[in-house]
């Protein structure tokens, strides 16, 4: 019984970081939470995928020098790898979401969910009168024109 | 590892995630997820994945964070609503058949440790033993990275650029944009990655 949960307790682990993480994508208002629980949830994935490349006895995949290599004595190098490009692809990713929600927040003012819901609903009839984005085509024209200068 | 440093991390994780989930202040929910991604790091380098210990730290726990204070300094949204609208009623079934599909499908997966698991008696064995000699690089990952298969991770270069590119458009063409040093600093995140 014990050896099962010592073989089998990673798992359980990680599908209970992932059911937060989802939980929190779902449950949660707030969008910086949702990122929040975004990275939660790929976080467990990285920590599947390393706990899949261990190996009892192994050390870590760098060779030492003058002993004969086998690969029985280094953890697998491969699952490493897939999450070293995950965690920087994931950081790309996290920049794209923050550009996206800094724009949300300029045209609504709030980055709760359900409040930009609700004034995306109360736009849709006349959305040409009173919304806060009624003064936006100018504006944007200008910092399209201005931008080369403030960008860089 | 020693499972039991391994069994101590994981309750940490889980309980950082809930906290991190539950507190009401960003600021603090933010420090919350930097130090869950700093613990993440650690348990990498108890499992020898040092290579990937150092990105998470770099990553995770520095930019990351770096990335959700400018934000939320930009913004000025300091606490969050804890509650939705949304029932949790209809929340709770779709988490528990999510949980059910994934331990019914780790069922097959092989035991933790497992010297003779499928993912380690493929190609890895070759990938450890020809590294030294092919690419005369100790570091296997190295190896692998930016020698074996440096065309994938000049793949990975091109998604990165591609998330520049998008955040640069997406700030640029902002509507009532000021004049602020903070979506510079986050466009110049594609080239730190």
């Amino acid at each position: 019984m014990f050896e099962i949960f010592l073989a089998r307790y990673v798992y359980f682990f990680v599908v209970v970081l992932l059911a937060i993480g989802l939980y929190g994508m779902l449950a949660h208002r707030n969008l910086v939470k949702k990122i929040i629980a975004m990275l939660i949830f790929h976080t467990a994935i990285f920590i599947f995928f390393i706990e899949g490349s261990v190996k009892d006895d192994a050390e870590a995949p760098v060779i030492l020098p003058g002993r004969e290599v086998v690969a029985a004595d280094y953890v697998n190098p491969l699952p490493h790898l897939l999450i070293l490009t995950a965690i920087v692809v994931g950081a790309g990713i996290i920049g794209v979401a923050f550009a996206l929600l800094l724009r949300l927040h300029r045209a609504y003012g709030t980055l709760d969910e359900e409040a930009i819901l609700g004034i995306i609903g109360s736009e849709l009839p006349d959305h040409a009168a009173s919304s806060p984005e009624a003064s936006s085509p100018p504006t944007s024209s200008s910092a399209v024109e201005t931008d080369p200068g403030g960008g860089e | 590892m020693i499972w039991q440093l391994d069994l101590l991390f994981f309750v940490i994780l889980v309980v950082l995630a809930l906290l991190a989930l539950r507190v009401r202040n960003l600021m603090a929910a933010v420090a919350i997820l930097a130090t869950f991604s700093l613990m993440v790091a650690v348990m990498f380098g108890a499992m020898a994945a040092v290579d990937v210990a150092f990105v998470e730290a770099v990553l995770g726990a520095g930019l990351t964070g770096i990335l959700f204070i400018i934000l939320i300094r930009d913004t000025g949204e300091r606490a969050a609503e804890l509650e939705s609208k949304r029932p949790v009623i209809l929340l709770l079934p779709l988490i528990a058949v999510f949980v059910g599909l994934m331990v019914f499908a780790s069922s097959g997966l092989p035991d933790r440790g497992d010297p003779d698991a499928p993912a380690h008696t493929h190609v890895s064995p070759d990938y450890i033993e020809g590294a030294l000699v092919d690419s005369r690089t100790p570091n296997v990952v190295t190896a692998v990275l930016a020698d074996y298969r440096s065309i994938d991770t000049l793949g990975e270069v091109i998604v990165i650029f591609t998330a520049g590119l998008a955040v640069l458009l997406v700030i640029r063409t902002m509507p009532g944009r000021e004049p602020d040093p903070a979506p510079g600093r986050l466009d110049g995140e594609g080239d730190v990655t």
